[in-house]
């Protein structure tokens, strides 16, 4: 016994000891997890803060939550106003489980995500649901295998096929407790979602929970706001093409009246020179016949010369509000102008400008209204082309030292070769309501630019409008 | 071609055109009398006879076409030629219709307003020498006797003397002297010349 006792005084003082030191590493295992778990808890308050939506905030999330739990697939469904729950934020799955998972709907589809978001479990899930309404369960197949076919037609069987044997849902609550969604992690590997790590990452659930529940208020609100500015435009579009439109009947107004008070003189002058040449012609010529008739083609050359300079002080008054335009900045808030319209007419817009291009002296009214012009014209160009097929492009290029070329190009029908160089007159129309006043001014406002116009027929279909502006005269004008 | 009754009226609003086709028209020989206004015109003592009008469509006041139609109002049948602008189809159909003899576009060639003006007035000279012929019937009509006119309505219809001293109820020798007397005062030559006056004048049926 003395013998013994010592040694068994000593074995019993090593088991103790050993006992302590399991319960040390224990503990300090322990110690550790918290130690991390206050880790990762301070990392989300600060994704929190530094995140601009909820999609850039659960990025963040599910990459910290994939380092700490140490599974291979973590994704984070939201539920929608819509009563959808997408994945807003996923790594590890595959493309195809996400393809086929994703589009989840809480009236439509029952699984253990759509249950753990309504918060609404069957008895077959009982044994694995926790106290706060998540679902873990370790050993997927042997879950299963316990189950009744009948028992079985509550699951979609996603995850087992996936060869998921870890799998759990943990509800992502707000500070009323409301659902908002859930944290999905999966994993090959048996027991990889023990009730501690569930336990915690539940305790996480709520601050995530709220984050979203702040960011999906902030969604509908700009959402909101982006309406009330999509409304704006629209509005802003509608006054704009009114403008364009009232433009056009006054200035073709205008040119019916000039043509007229240009012709006035014309006739006479014609009358009169063709009179003093019959004069002319008779055996005796009468001079003071062809002098009067002189004297009067004299002053309605005259007359005419008024009509004309009259015509260019009005040119020059809505000339002068040239200044420094950027041409980019042109063509995309033209674009962003059509954009609605476009829409509606099913085009498909592309944009192509180099970034260098220089600045011009212009009216950026006007040559919007050009690039408008040209834009509906396109449209309606487009009218009879099958929908997909419906492709605007404006492009400006640099072309030459300093000349800057901008191309409207459509897949439309098409304009006779021989159209082609009657399309810019004034009142040369092909479209059956057209006034064919749209090219013809567009031509004025680009020679008043000192530009060209021009149109090519593309080879495949379609038509594309060409005009130029240089850059070399900004300081010539003012 | 040169006829003194023709005068060429011309109605425009432009001084210049005005004195440009004045100018033109007696060049070659034509009376023109100038009118600002389509009022001034109709309310000048103008005597249409065998004359034309030509007329620039736009006008302030009264337009062209209010003129051509007040002058059908009147019952003037003066041949227009009306001068436009640019022409629309629908005006010009609508003038034509309404009796215009032409339809001519500003600046136009002289010869071609020349050949219209002259087409017009042979048409007006036409309408004038019928016209004058009608109210020469008319006035010799007038100028017979209520019996006279009563056997004159007889004999056009074909009738020989006795039957109309039946029908008015007397002798066959009284109806050969007032026919003799129609014969004279309406210068018939024949009874088939009588019957053309009548139809004519339109005094067939009275």
């Amino acid at each position: 016994m003395r013998e013994d006792s010592p040694c068994s005084e000593n074995e019993k003082h090593a088991a103790q000891l050993a006992k302590l030191k399991d319960r040390l590493a224990l503990e300090s295992k322990k110690c550790r997890d918290l130690e991390k778990f206050i880790e990762v808890n301070s990392s989300l308050l600060k994704f929190a803060g530094t995140s601009a939506n909820n999609k850039d905030y659960l990025d963040k999330v599910v990459l910290k939550l994939q380092e700490w739990t140490e599974c291979e697939c973590v994704g984070i469904r939201i539920l929608r106003d819509n009563r959808s729950i997408p994945y807003v934020s996923f790594v590890g799955f595959s493309k195809d489980f996400w393809e086929a998972e994703n589009d989840l709907h809480l009236d439509r589809d029952n699984c253990i995500c759509t249950r753990t978001v309504s918060g609404q479990f069957g008895p077959q899930d009982a044994p694995c649901v926790t106290p706060d309404g998540s679902f873990h369960c370790n050993d997927v197949p042997a879950f299963l295998s316990g189950l009744s076919r009948e028992q079985k037609r509550a699951f979609r069987g996603a995850c087992p096929r996936k060869g998921f044997n870890s799998v759990a849902t943990i509800p992502l609550k707000n500070e009323q407790a409301i659902i908002v969604g859930a944290i999905h992690l999966a994993d090959c590997r048996t027991g990889k979602v023990p009730s501690r790590l569930v336990k915690m990452v539940e305790n996480m659930g709520i601050h995530i929970g709220e984050t979203v529940s702040k960011f999906n208020l902030q969604e509908k609100l700009d959402q909101e706001f982006e309406i009330q500015r999509r409304k704006e435009t629209e509005l802003q579009n509608r006054r704009e093409e009114l403008a364009h439109i009232y433009r056009v009947i006054a200035l073709g107004e205008l040119q019916t009246s000039l043509a007229h008070e240009i012709n006035q003189p014309l006739a006479a002058i014609l009358v009169n020179a063709d009179t003093a040449l019959r004069f002319l012609d008779r055996k005796i010529p009468d001079v003071v016949e062809i002098r009067a008739a002189l004297d009067d083609i004299v002053e309605d050359v005259q007359r005419a010369g008024r009509v004309i300079k009259r015509l260019r002080l009005m040119q020059r008054k809505v000339h002068s509000e040239k200044v420094e335009c950027d041409i980019k900045e042109v063509i995309e808030d033209t674009l962003k102008l059509m954009s609605s319209s476009a829409a509606r007419k099913k085009v498909h817009i592309s944009s192509r400008t180099a970034d260098d291009l220089p600045r011009v002296l212009a009216d950026s009214i006007q040559l919007q209204q050009v690039l408008v012009n040209l834009i509906l014209n396109a449209f309606d160009a487009m009218e009879h082309t099958g929908p997909d097929n419906r492709r605007l492009t404006v492009n400006a290029t640099l072309d030459g030292p300093d000349t800057i070329q901008v191309s409207v190009s459509d897949t439309g029908a098409g304009v006779e070769q021989a159209e082609l160089d009657r399309i810019f007159e004034s009142f040369h129309t092909t479209k059956p309501d057209g006034m064919g006043m749209g090219l013809s001014i567009s031509r004025s406002i680009v020679e008043a630019h000192h530009g060209r116009i021009w149109a090519v027929r593309n080879p495949d279909c379609g038509t594309t409008f060409i005009f130029t502006l240089p850059v070399g005269i900004l300081n010539e004008e003012r | 071609m040169k006829n003194d009754e023709s005068v060429v009226f011309v109605i425009d609003d432009d001084a210049s055109i005005r004195r440009s086709l004045e100018r033109l028209l007696k060049s070659v020989g034509l009376a023109v009398k100038c009118f600002e206004s389509a009022g001034e015109f109709l309310n000048s003592a103008h005597d249409a006879g065998a004359g034309c009008i030509v007329l620039d469509v736009r006008m302030p006041g009264l337009s062209g076409f209010d003129l051509q139609d007040r002058l059908t109002a009147l019952h003037q049948s003066i041949p227009i030629i009306f001068l436009t602008g640019h022409g629309s189809i629908p005006q010009s159909v609508r003038a034509m219709k309404a009796g215009a003899v032409d339809f001519i576009e500003k600046p136009f060639d002289n010869g071609v307003l020349i050949d219209a003006v002259n087409r017009a007035l042979v048409t007006a000279r036409d309408d004038k020498r019928k016209t004058d012929e009608i109210n020469d019937i008319r006035t010799r009509f007038h100028s017979l006797t209520p019996r006279e006119r009563q056997v004159l309505t007889q004999v056009v219809q074909g009738k020989i003397n006795k039957q109309i001293a039946f029908d008015l109820g007397t002798v066959e020798k009284t109806i050969k002297v007032h026919r003799a007397h129609v014969m004279r005062k309406m210068k018939a030559d024949s009874v088939a010349a009588l019957v053309r006056m009548a139809e004519k004048a339109g005094i067939v049926a009275e």
